[in-house]
C-alpha cells in the first residue's frame, strides 16, 4: 500500500457500520443501528470534526476508529492500512499510533495513581522499563505546559483542566499520528476549554498530528476544525469544510446546531454585557 | 480517629504476639497433668509476709485438705522471670527451655487456678488461643482467596458464568450457617490427628464462607470495569491481566481488609463452637472452644469460676476486633467520583 | 404479579439446589455408619451388605437422589439408621419443642425491641442510648456461644433462675403442673435467646428508625408544627416499617435453625441436640433430614419476608426500585 503523501487522506472511513444490542431482558433486545454507512476522510496534520446531537453515533464512530469496538462493516484505511478488521494481535502494534482523549478527565484517569503512573501507563503496556518510562513521561508532561516536579503527585490534587492536560500526555508518550477527542471539553469551564484547545493546536503543529474530534458543540469545533461532518440518527448527513458548513448550512440538522450554538453565544455575550 | 486506630491495631498485635509466643509465656505444657492439684485456684501473688515487704512476688504452695485448698505458709517461692522450665520448640525454629516466669518446683504458679488434671489453665488459656486464633485466621484467608478469585470471575466475564456463580452464592448463603457447617463437618472422618483436624477445620470453615466476599469483590469489579479509566486503558491495547492487576485489584484489596476484620471473629467463633462440640480439635490439644465445653458440667460451672477464663479472653478478642472492623470500615472507603 | 412468581420461583429453585447439595456430600463422606459398624468385630460383612442394600445405599447417586425427591413429597425423609425409625416423626417431635422455644424467643424478642428500639432513637445520643450501644456492640461481637456459657455461669452461680433437667414429658401430670415445669425449664434458654436477639434487632429498629427521622418529609412535619408523638406514629414508623419486615422475615427464618447451641448447652430437648448426635454419629438422613427442615424454614421465612414486604412498601409493587 502507498505510504502517505500530503494529498492522500491520512484517515479514511468508508461504509463504517456498528448495530448494538439494546434492551435488559434476553428475550427482548433488540438490534439498534448506532451508525450506517458513514464515509468522511481527514488529510494528514488536519482537523475533522463530527458533530450531532446525543445519541446521533458520534461516539460510536470514535470508538471504531479507536477500535474499542470492532465495527460490523465497512474499512478504516489509517495511513495507507485497513484496520477495521484487524485481530488483536495485529492490532497492538497499530495502537501506539491511534490515541483517545475521553470526555472526563476526572474520570478517565484512576484517581489512586500518581501522575507518573497515569502517563506511563500505556508504556507499561508496552512493557518498556522504568527509567525509559519516565524520561518519556518527563518530556510529555512539560509539552503539556506541566511542571515534571509534579510527577509524582496523586491525581487527586490536579484540577479538572490538568487533568486532561495529563490525559493528553499519557496519549502522547506512545507517539500517535491521530488522536481522537471524544467530547474532550465538556465539563471544562470556559477559559480552561479555550487553554486546552490552544495547546492541542500547537501539539498539532508540532508534531503534525491528526484530530478527530467529536463534540455536540458546534462552537468549540470551528475554532478547530478544518472540516465539519454532521451526524444524525447514525448517518452523515451533511460535510464539507468548516466554512462551508457555517455559512450555508443545508441539512435541517446542521441548521439546528448553528442555532442553538449561536443562542448560547448571544445569552453569553449578554450576561457579559449584563455583568459589564 | 487516629490514635484510636493505632491503639487498637497495637492491642491487636499485643494479642497475636502473645498467642505467638504462647510457649514462651506460658510457664507449663498445656497437657502437662498435676494429679495433686486438681481444680486448684488462681495461686496468690505476695509482696508482703511476717518478714515484711520483700520486692520479688513470691508464692506459696497449695496443699489440699478437708476443708479444701489451702496455701502451705512455712515455705515461700519466689517467682523468677526467664527462668528455666520445660523444654519446647520456639516458632518451631529452635528447642529452648527458656521461659518468661516460673517457680522452682515443688510449687507451682497457676495464674488462672488449674482443671480438673491439675493442667495450668493459663498456659492452656495461652495455647488454646494459638489454635482458635490461627483457625481463624486461616479459614478467613481461605474464604477470602476463594470469594475473591469466584467474585473476580464473575464480574469480569458477566453473563452466565455471573449468573451461575451469583446462583451459588444465594444457594450458600441461605443456609443455615451453624447447621450446614455441622453437616459438612459430619460428612468428614471424625477421629483423625489434631494437625489434620485442625486442616480439616479451617478448610471447611473457610470453604464454606466464600460467598459474601465473592458477592462483594464482584460488585466492586462490576462497576470497576466499566470506568472510563479501564476503557482508556484498554484503548492502549491492555489486556485482561492488566486491567484486573492495575485497576481491580486495588479496589478489592480495600474491600477485602475490611471483610478480614469481620470474618476472623465469626470464624473464631466457628472453630470454638466446632470444638465445643466435639466436632473440631480434640484433648488433649487445648483450644478455647473444648476448654469450654467442660464448663457445661454445673457443678464446675459454680465452684471453679476461674474456669472461665477462656470466656474472658475471647470476649477480649471478639471485642478488640469489631472494635478495628468499625474504625476500619469507616476508613478505607475510597471516594470516587461518579461514573 | 411477576415479582411474586419470581420470588416463588427463586424459593423453591433454592430449595432444590440446597437438596442437592445436601445429597452431594453423602457421595464425598469417606465414611458413614456402616464404617463405624464395619470395625465393630461382631457384626458380619454380610449383614453389613444386607443393611446397605436394605436402606438402599448401594444405589447409584441419581436414583438414590430420585427416590429421595419422591419420598420427601411424600414427607417420608428417609429412615435414621441410629434411630432405626423413619426420620420425619423424629424431626417433627423435636422440632416442635424447638419451635416453641424460638417462637417464645422471639415474640418477647420483638416484643422488648421494638419500642425499646423506638424509644432510644427518639433519646438518640443521650447517656441511655450511648451505654445502650456500647452494651449491643459487645453482645453482637462476642461468638454466641460465649455469651451463652457467661449468661449460664451468672444464672448458676448467683441462683438467678430455676434449673431442671429431665425428660419434658411425662404421663399422668395435670395440664396446670405440666404448664409449670415448661415454664421453669424454658426460663433460662428464653432467656438467653431474648438477651443475644435483642441486641441485634432493638440496634436495627433504631438504626432505620433514625434514618427516616431524618429524612426530608418528617422534619417538614415538625415544621408545620405537627406534634413529636403524631409524628412518630403516623409518619415515622409506618416508613420504618419495611426494614423492620424484613428483619421479621429473618427472624422467622431462623425459627428452627436459630437455638441449636441454647438447646445444647440449657438440655433443652429439641431439634439441636438431636442433629448433633446425629452428626456425631454419622446418621446420614437424620442429618440430611434436619439440614432441609432448617433450610425449608429458612427459605420460607425469606419468602415470608419478601411476600410481606411487597404487600407494605408500595414502591416495590410499582417497580420503582428496579435497577437494571
Amino acid at each position: 500500500m502507498p505510504a502517505s503523501e500530503p494529498n492522500h487522506p491520512f484517515l479514511r472511513v468508508q461504509g463504517l457500520s456498528k448495530r448494538y444490542l439494546a434492551g435488559g431482558r434476553w428475550h427482548r433486545r433488540v438490534h439498534m443501528a448506532a451508525a450506517i454507512e458513514i464515509d468522511f476522510e481527514i488529510g494528514k496534520g488536519k482537523t475533522l470534526a463530527l458533530v450531532g446531537a446525543s445519541g446521533s453515533g458520534k461516539s460510536t464512530v470514535a470508538r471504531c476508529v479507536t477500535r474499542l469496538e470492532r465495527p460490523d462493516a465497512g474499512q478504516i484505511w489509517l495511513d495507507g492500512r485497513d484496520i477495521a478488521q484487524l485481530s488483536r494481535r495485529d492490532l497492538a502494534l497499530v495502537r501506539p499510533g491511534i490515541q483517545m482523549i475521553f470526555q472526563d478527565a476526572v474520570t478517565s484517569i484512576n484517581p489512586r495513581f500518581s501522575a507518573a503512573e497515569a502517563i506511563e501507563e500505556p508504556l507499561r503496556i508496552q512493557g518498556k522499563n522504568s527509567s525509559e518510562r519516565r524520561s518519556i513521561a518527563e518530556e510529555v508532561i512539560q509539552e503539556v505546559a506541566l511542571s515534571p516536579a509534579w510527577l509524582d503527585r496523586s491525581v487527586m490534587q490536579f484540577s479538572g483542566g490538568q487533568r486532561q492536560r495529563l490525559a493528553i500526555a499519557r496519549a502522547l508518550t506512545t507517539q500517535p499520528k491521530l488522536l481522537v477527542l471524544d467530547e474532550a471539553f465538556t465539563g471544562l469551564d470556559l477559559s480552561t476549554q479555550a487553554q486546552i484547545a490552544n495547546l492541542l493546536l500547537d501539539l498539532q503543529a508540532a508534531h503534525a498530528l491528526t484530530y478527530l474530534v467529536i463534540s455536540h458543540d458546534l462552537t468549540l469545533v470551528t475554532n478547530m476544525a478544518d472540516a465539519v461532518a454532521v451526524m444524525s440518527h447514525g448517518r452523515i448527513v451533511e460535510q464539507g469544510s468548516t466554512r462551508q458548513i457555517v455559512r450555508d448550512p443545508k441539512h435541517e440538522e446542521t441548521k439546528k446546531l448553528l442555532s442553538s450554538a449561536k443562542a448560547a453565544e448571544s445569552r453569553l455575550a449578554r450576561r457579559a454585557g449584563a455583568s459589564a | 480517629m487516629r490514635t484510636k486506630t493505632a491503639i487498637l491495631i497495637a492491642a491487636l498485635a499485643a494479642l497475636h504476639l502473645a498467642l505467638l509466643c504462647a510457649a514462651f509465656i506460658a510457664p507449663y505444657d498445656p497437657v502437662a497433668q498435676n494429679r495433686e492439684l486438681p481444680y486448684a485456684p488462681p495461686t496468690r501473688l505476695h509482696l508482703h509476709d511476717a518478714a515484711g515487704w520483700h520486692l520479688r512476688l513470691f508464692v506459696y504452695r497449695w496443699t489440699l485438705g478437708d476443708e479444701g485448698y489451702l496455701e502451705d505458709k512455712s515455705e515461700s517461692f519466689p517467682v523468677h522471670l526467664l527462668t528455666t522450665g520445660s523444654s519446647y520448640e520456639f516458632l518451631g525454629i529452635f528447642d529452648t527451655t527458656r521461659h518468661l516466669f516460673g517457680v522452682a518446683p515443688p510449687a507451682s504458679i497457676a495464674l488462672f487456678g488449674t482443671d480438673g488434671f491439675g493442667r495450668d489453665e493459663f498456659s492452656r488459656v495461652l495455647y488454646g488461643g494459638q489454635i482458635s486464633v490461627a483457625a481463624g485466621i486461616a479459614a478467613t484467608l481461605i474464604a477470602l482467596l476463594a470469594g475473591a478469585l469466584c467474585g473476580v470471575i464473575a464480574g469480569y466475564y458477566g453473563n452466565w458464568t455471573d449468573q451461575s456463580l451469583m446462583a451459588g452464592t444465594e444457594l450458600f448463603l441461605s443456609l443455615p450457617w451453624l447447621y450446614f457447617l455441622l453437616g459438612v463437618r459430619a460428612f468428614l472422618p471424625l477421629h483423625v490427628s489434631p494437625v489434620r483436624t485442625f486442616f480439616l477445620l479451617t478448610c471447611v470453615i473457610g470453604l464454606i464462607g466464600w460467598a459474601r466476599p465473592a458477592r462483594l469483590v464482584r460488585g466492586i469489579v462490576l462497576s470497576s470495569r466499566t470506568r472510563n479509566y479501564v476503557l482508556a486503558a484498554r484503548s492502549f491495547g491492555a489486556s485482561d491481566l492488566h486491567v484486573i492487576r492495575e485497576h481491580i485489584l486495588p479496589e478489592i484489596l480495600g474491600v477485602l481488609m475490611t471483610q478480614a476484620t469481620v470474618l476472623v471473629p465469626r470464624y473464631i467463633a466457628a472453630e470454638v463452637t466446632l470444638s465445643f462440640f466435639g466436632l473440631g480439635v480434640n484433648e488433649p490439644v487445648a483450644s478455647w472452644g473444648n476448654m469450654l465445653s467442660t464448663l457445661q458440667q454445673y457443678s464446675v460451672l459454680v465452684s471453679y469460676a476461674w474456669l472461665l477464663a477462656p470466656v474472658g479472653a475471647l470476649i477480649i478478642t471478639s471485642v478488640i476486633y469489631a472494635l478495628l472492623a468499625d474504625v476500619v470500615q469507616s476508613r478505607l472507603e475510597f471516594p470516587h467520583p461518579g461514573n | 404479579m411477576r415479582y411474586l412468581g419470581r420470588t416463588l420461583l427463586r424459593a423453591i429453585l433454592l430449595l432444590a439446589g440446597i437438596s442437592i447439595l445436601c445429597f452431594l456430600f453423602t457421595e464425598m463422606a469417606p465414611g458413614s455408619f456402616f464404617d463405624e459398624l464395619r470395625l465393630n468385630p461382631q457384626v458380619s460383612p454380610e449383614t453389613i451388605a444386607n443393611l446397605r442394600s436394605r436402606y438402599g445405599l448401594d444405589q447409584p447417586l441419581i436414583v438414590r437422589y430420585g427416590r429421595w425427591v419422591k419420598s420427601a413429597a411424600r414427607a417420608d425423609f428417609g429412615y435414621s439408621i441410629a434411630y432405626n425409625a423413619p426420620v420425619a416423626p423424629l424431626l417433627w417431635g423435636r422440632a416442635k419443642n424447638t419451635l416453641l422455644l424460638t417462637a417464645t424467643g422471639m415474640l418477647l424478642t420483638w416484643l422488648i425491641s421494638l419500642p425499646l428500639g423506638v424509644w432510644l432513637a427518639a433519646r438518640r445520643g443521650r447517656m441511655l442510648d450511648q451505654a445502650f450501644s456500647i452494651a449491643s456492640s459487645f453482645v453482637v461481637s462476642i461468638p454466641e456461644v460465649v455469651i451463652a456459657v457467661a449468661l449460664l455461669a451468672i444464672v448458676v452461680r448467683w441462683r438467678l433462675l430455676p434449673l431442671s433437667a429431665g425428660p419434658l414429658h411425662g404421663e399422668g401430670i395435670s395440664l396446670r403442673t405440666h404448664v409449670q415445669d415448661l415454664a421453669t425449664r424454658m426460663l433460662l434458654p428464653v432467656t438467653i435467646l431474648v438477651f443475644v436477639e435483642s441486641a441485634i434487632i432493638v440496634r436495627h429498629v433504631r438504626a432505620s428508625v433514625l434514618e427516616v427521622l431524618g429524612t426530608p418529609f418528617v422534619q417538614a412535619a415538625h415544621s408545620f408544627g405537627i406534634c413529636r408523638a403524631r409524628v412518630l406514629f403516623r409518619h415515622v414508623l409506618p416508613a420504618a416499617a419495611s426494614p423492620a419486615i424484613s428483619l421479621f422475615g429473618f427472624s422467622l427464618a431462623g425459627l428452627v435453625s436459630g437455638s441449636l447451641l441454647i438447646e445444647v448447652i440449657c438440655g433443652w430437648p429439641g431439634l439441636g441436640p438431636l442433629i448433633l448426635e446425629a452428626t456425631l454419629s454419622r446418621d446420614l438422613y437424620l442429618v440430611i433430614g434436619g439440614i432441609m427442615l432448617s433450610a425449608l424454614f429458612m427459605v420460607g421465612g425469606n419468602l415470608i419476608a419478601d411476600l410481606m414486604l411487597l404487600a407494605a412498601d408500595p414502591r416495590i409493587r410499582t417497580g420503582a426500585l428496579d435497577a437494571d
